[in-house]
């Protein structure tokens, strides 16, 4: 009968190989070490999260009701008294006025990038894309205010107004929506586009019957993450929309000024006075709200169209 | 077939005119401030980047305040945050149980999502009140003897509460980027190191990190790009006062802080307009080169992978 014996005990077949144990010990230590400064960083990271929702809810509580999200701010300063129906209805009016601009800009260059682009245009393309990406939304914001709003040298002359804010918004939501449509695009399978161009359709028909249906849920992604940056914006609105305590009567000159939820917020930190510093973290519960909601959105469709790309 | 061939083109057509809009909106965007900038330029040359005075009645404008308080923010920020997104990464991609992962990764997703105005609310009603009554006395009693953490001024705004904050906004951004950079190592070369007794942190150590660093790298580009641009937050919490930090403690002025703050006023009168539009010239600057090097690192490390952490906020 073979003699079956543990390999690990062996010494005799070990010692060429001498384990040492202490040494092992040790490394399992640093592991663990390692593993728990991950499990402390993740929790420093993770709590502000928790701890803004937390306080702004702590602070902001008494203020929110029916009341606060229906009505216009009124009392001295202005906003002791009333709500934030100003800038509720003024964000739908940004949003609107964006989406306008930034919808068929960015989708029409992420398709044009994934059906007609050439390897070498394509990078020139992309590139600029994500500079757009990159440039700080306070320059958005100059930028917006020499092209609309400055009432000297050349530019729209419109004010300070929804329309100017919300084109500036545009510029920041285009190149999102941009690059997730190209991804949306890129990620249906080859075969499908192929098909269809090899059955004789042009991109044209191939886009509509084909590309359209099977990148809708990411185009819409890209849509519903451009208004979640944009309602969260104040840098760019601060040189071309400012603020309105009531509402707009219109949305280019005098009186186009819209009321935001973002400023409304900056505006009411800004003041010496607690009742608005509470109303400002009210304020940021609504707001948070809103993004919340929408990041269930993006969730769900990336949920049911299959498209893992979040 | 002539339809079909017509609606083709059309639609081509069409495409290429959006294109061609955005290229617009890019260049009109950097020609205005180019263009705007180019009066101060001319005036105060080259040197408007190290003279300290910032007097607008005497049309003296220099930059250096600004840009120090702007470096001083994003480095400390920098500082604290490599660490703990490194950390975090790393614990989301090796450490972290696998049914744990999805939910986790949501919660740092809803950190980048969160917008700059509320961060700065909660610096000022949380993080200020912290530092002024915890922080500083603790430093103000045992630290005092080095100048560089020495408080002057027990106010709770400065340099350290915006860093503070700003950590939190680039936070997730450079954690995403690592967990992805870690994400793109081949699994075989990381289940080999295993089989042969190496540990997680082995592993981590010998195999994923040399392999992600380069990813990681890009990662901390970008963060830092968008801690140079924050704007919203810094106004909030800074302390707006133009004089050159010298302690972690004390108060100061970035450029976007500044622009937010004076750019309105700043419009009537033009030289002052356009010494304010140079600060932007070099955040726009400081932008661009940094999305570039970042981009093209991230490019080859991770293949352009879609990130949703790099534009939440605002």
């Amino acid at each position: 009968m073979e003699k079956t014996t543990d390999i690990r005990d062996d010494d005799e077949h070990m010692a060429a190989f001498p384990i040492n144990r202490g040494y092992l010990k040790r490394k399992k230590i640093y592991n663990g070490i390692a593993a728990l400064f991950a499990v402390i960083a993740f929790i420093i990271g993770s709590f502000p999260v928790f701890h803004i929702i937390y306080e702004a809810i702590a602070v902001g509580h008494q203020y929110l009701n029916w009341n606060f999200v229906s009505t216009l701010p009124t009392g001295f300063p202005i906003g002791a008294k009333g709500g934030m129906l100003n800038a509720i209805i003024g964000d739908v009016y940004l949003i609107v006025i964006s989406s306008t601009l930034a919808i068929p800009l960015g989708i029409g260059t992420g398709l044009y990038l994934s059906l007609f682009g050439k390897k070498r245009t394509n990078g020139i393309l992309r590139l600029l894309n994500e500079l757009m990406l990159g440039i700080p939304s306070v320059v958005w914001g100059i930028v917006g205010f020499y092209i609309f709003s400055t009432n000297a040298g050349p530019g729209f002359h419109l004010g300070f107004s929804a329309l100017a804010g919300g084109l500036t918004l545009g510029f920041i939501m285009t190149p999102i929506i941009t690059l997730l449509t190209e991804q949306a695009v890129n990620h249906i399978p080859a075969s499908y586009v192929e098909g269809a161009l090899a059955m004789g359709a042009t991109k044209w028909q191939a886009t509509e019957a084909v590309i359209v249906k099977a990148a809708m849920g990411g185009i819409f992604i890209g849509i519903l993450l451009g208004v979640m940056n944009i309602i969260g914006q104040t840098a760019p609105l601060l040189f071309t929309n400012y603020y309105n305590t009531g509402l707009p009567t219109g949305i280019t000159g005098s009186g186009g000024a819209v009321g935001d939820m973002a400023m409304l917020i900056f505006i009411y930190i800004h003041e010496p006075s607690k009742i608005l510093h509470y109303k400002a973290e009210a304020a940021s519960v609504v707001l948070l709200l809103f993004i919340l909601i929408i990041d269930l959105g993006l969730r769900l469709i990336s949920y049911l169209t299959k498209r893992f790309i979040l | 077939m002539f339809t079909l061939k017509y609606k083709d083109d059309l639609f081509r057509f069409i495409l290429s005119v959006f294109v061609l809009s955005v290229i617009s909106i890019f260049l009109i965007a950097v020609a205005i401030i180019l263009y705007y900038s180019y009066p101060a330029i001319m005036k105060y040359g080259i040197s408007f980047l190290w003279v300290k005075e910032w007097n607008p009645p005497k049309e003296i404008f220099g930059a250096l305040t600004f840009i120090a308080g702007t470096l001083a923010v994003t480095f400390i920020a920098l500082i604290f945050a490599i660490p703990l997104s490194f950390g975090i990464g790393i614990f989301l991609q090796e450490y972290c149980p696998h049914f744990l992962r999805g939910i986790f990764t949501v919660i740092i997703e809803i950190l980048a999502g969160i917008p700059s105005v509320i961060f700065g609310v909660w610096g000022v009603l949380v993080v200020v009140p912290w530092l002024r009554t915890t922080v500083e006395p603790f430093f103000d009693k045992h630290f005092s003897y080095i100048p560089f953490l020495r408080v002057s001024e027990n106010i709770g705004y400065g340099i350290l509460a915006a860093s503070i904050v700003v950590m939190f906004m680039i936070l997730p951004i450079i954690a995403s980027i690592t967990k992805d950079s870690l994400a793109s190592v081949p699994k075989i070369a990381k289940d080999g190191a295993l089989a042969m007794g190496a540990t997680q942190l082995d592993v981590i150590k010998d195999v994923s990190l040399p392999y992600a660093l380069n990813g990681i790298y890009g990662g901390i580009v970008l963060g830092f790009g968008r801690a140079v641009g924050e704007t919203i937050a810094v106004v909030l919490l800074i302390g707006n006062q133009a004089i050159i930090p010298k302690s972690l403690f004390s108060v100061g002025y970035t450029i976007s802080s500044l622009l937010a703050n004076t750019f309105t006023f700043a419009v009537i009168n033009p030289i002052y307009a356009s010494a304010e539009v140079e600060l932007a010239l070099i955040l726009l600057l400081i932008s661009l080169i940094v999305n570039i090097i970042g981009r093209n690192i991230l490019d080859r490390v991770i293949g352009g992978k879609f990130n949703r952490s790099q534009f939440g906020g605002g």
